[in-house]
């Protein structure tokens, strides 16, 4: 399914948007005999950190692609601080929401391209300093051509945790109002893995963030999360009140534990 | 290497290292930073902090931001990378090199073109690995050289246009701009780097 977001005629633009977003009923399928979300809906307040569960292929990285507009809903609505999003101007959606995602975006040009892409207009001292933030900074120095170095398509000069934190870079230097973090699934080293999380605690400060993880420890500091599960939010609240329902957290939770008994006990 | 020892568990990687013990960047201009020629020939820097403490720094390494079109601006200064220290850490910035007076701006830009002469490899004579330290004796454009590379999954870097960069531990930095060119018996010592 290719996506085809236009601006609807009277649609509106906002400065900055706040972050409470509301979906109402939504439904939604790529293709029509599978659905994905059947009856999706939640509320999410301004300055609220939440975290989205799910198995594989639940639809999570979808629920993302949706507030974002990347494809619009079939069914219900979904709105950004009272407004529907079809009736917000794509420009808004696009300058205010950052997506730290598993497919990280990075087009044939410089780093500095790459981290200015959301706005052009930044200084390369404010390049400098987020990529400073994301723990970037110092890998791309040591580039014999610096922040000048070309990557792209391929990328194959630079490894996974360093375009994440590229990716990460972009988003900081973007100051967005809302934050969405869809985890690599890949696992990653734990030194990288301490880099870019200590980067992505500075991305996520003061902002709205939904944060979809695969590593149940990633969500820790979330207020409260959102099990999804057959196209419906199954549970809703703090990881506390999740283990207790014994439902899908739960399950993953255990499930989980035992992968990583199996892990330990292997070495 | 089961028998090396970290004092710092989590600190095992020199990135990680970094992350640990950080020491905040800061713009260096004349007010607060003096640069001079250590004894070795290498560049020594004078730092005065905001409440006047004052730091030496015997060697310091210089790096460009936008090495080819902005050499003068965004001029990184670090602490060496030593065997003992690992990866050195940026002691600040120079936003513009002209805010030195002239003397400075010719060591620092010695220095600079130095670091960014990169010798082509012609023939791969040696690489020998002791203790995760590389020894290298190569035929470069510059003649022939032996160098000591270490961590080499960051120091060997493969570019987007396939040419490939090695640095040193001491910031000399290598190229091989096709790797095609190379006659095998070279090829064959450092295609597993690759
Ligand atoms: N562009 C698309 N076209 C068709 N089907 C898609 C598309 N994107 C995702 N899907 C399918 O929709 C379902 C939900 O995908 P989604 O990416 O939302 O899952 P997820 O919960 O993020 O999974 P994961 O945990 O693996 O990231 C999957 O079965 C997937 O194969
Ligand atoms: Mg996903």
């Amino acid at each position: 399914m290719i996506p085809d977001i236009t601006d609807a005629p009277n649609a509106v633009e906002l400065e900055t948007i706040r972050g409470d977003i509301v979906f109402d009923h939504v439904g939604f399928h790529y293709n029509p005999n599978r659905p994905i979300l059947k009856d999706v809906s939640f509320t999410i307040h301004a300055g609220d950190h939440v975290g989205l569960v799910g198995h594989t292929g639940s639809g999570k990285s979808t629920i993302a692609n949706l507030i974002t507009r990347m494809y619009d809903v079939i069914s219900g609505s979904i709105s950004i601080d009272g407004h529907n999003v079809k009736e917000i101007k794509v420009e808004t959606l696009r300058r205010n929401i950052a997506i730290v995602s598993q497919e990280i975006y990075l087009f044939r040009g410089t780093i500095a391209e790459n981290i200015r892409y959301a706005r052009p207009d930044a200084t390369m001292e404010e390049v400098i300093d987020a990529a400073r933030a994301a723990n970037a900074h110092d890998f791309i120095m040591r580039l014999p051509e610096g922040y000048e170095t070309l990557i792209g398509i391929g990328s194959r000069s630079l490894s996974g945790g360093e375009r994440q934190r590229i990716s990460i870079a972009r988003a900081l230097l973007m100051k967005p109002s809302l934050l969405i973090l869809d985890e690599a699934t890949a696992a990653m080293d734990t030194e990288t893995e301490r880099l870019i999380s200590d980067a992505i605690e500075k991305l996520i400060k003061g902002r709205t963030t939904i944060t979809i993880a695969h590593r149940l420890s990633t969500l820790k500091d979330c207020n409260y999360l959102m099990a999804i599960e057959h196209g419906e939010i199954a549970e809703q609240g703090t990881a506390e009140e999740l283990m207790e329902k014994k439902g899908v957290y739960y399950k993953l939770y255990t499930l989980q534990s035992e992968q990583m008994k199996k892990v330990m006990a292997g070495l | 290497m089961a028998e090396t020892k970290v004092q710092n568990p989590a600190a095992e990687n020199d990135e990680d290292a970094a992350l640990f013990e950080k020491r905040e960047s800061v713009m260096l201009t004349p007010e607060n930073a003096v640069f001079s020629r250590s004894e070795g020939g290498l560049i020594s820097l004078d730092l005065t902090g905001p409440d006047g403490e004052r730091e030496h720094f015997e060697r310091v390494v210089v790096l460009r931001s936008f090495p080819i079109t902005d050499p003068d601006e965004y001029i990184a200064v670090r602490e060496p990378e030593t065997r003992k220290s690992r990866r050195g850490h940026e002691i600040g910035l120079i936003r513009h090199i002209r805010e030195f007076d002239e003397a400075t701006v010719a060591l620092l830009n010695e220095e600079l073109d130095r670091r960014y002469f990169t010798p082509e490899i012609h023939r791969i004579l040696s690489v020998k690995d002791k203790l995760g330290y590389y020894y290298w004796d190569a035929e470069t454009s510059a003649g022939k050289v032996s160098f000591v590379v270490n961590n080499i999954s960051s120091n060997i870097r493969i570019l987007e246009d396939e040419r490939i960069f090695i640095f040193d531990i001491d910031g000399n930095c290598f190229q091989i701009s096709d790797v095609t060119k190379l006659d095998r018996a070279s090829y064959r010592k450092i295609e597993i780097y690759l």
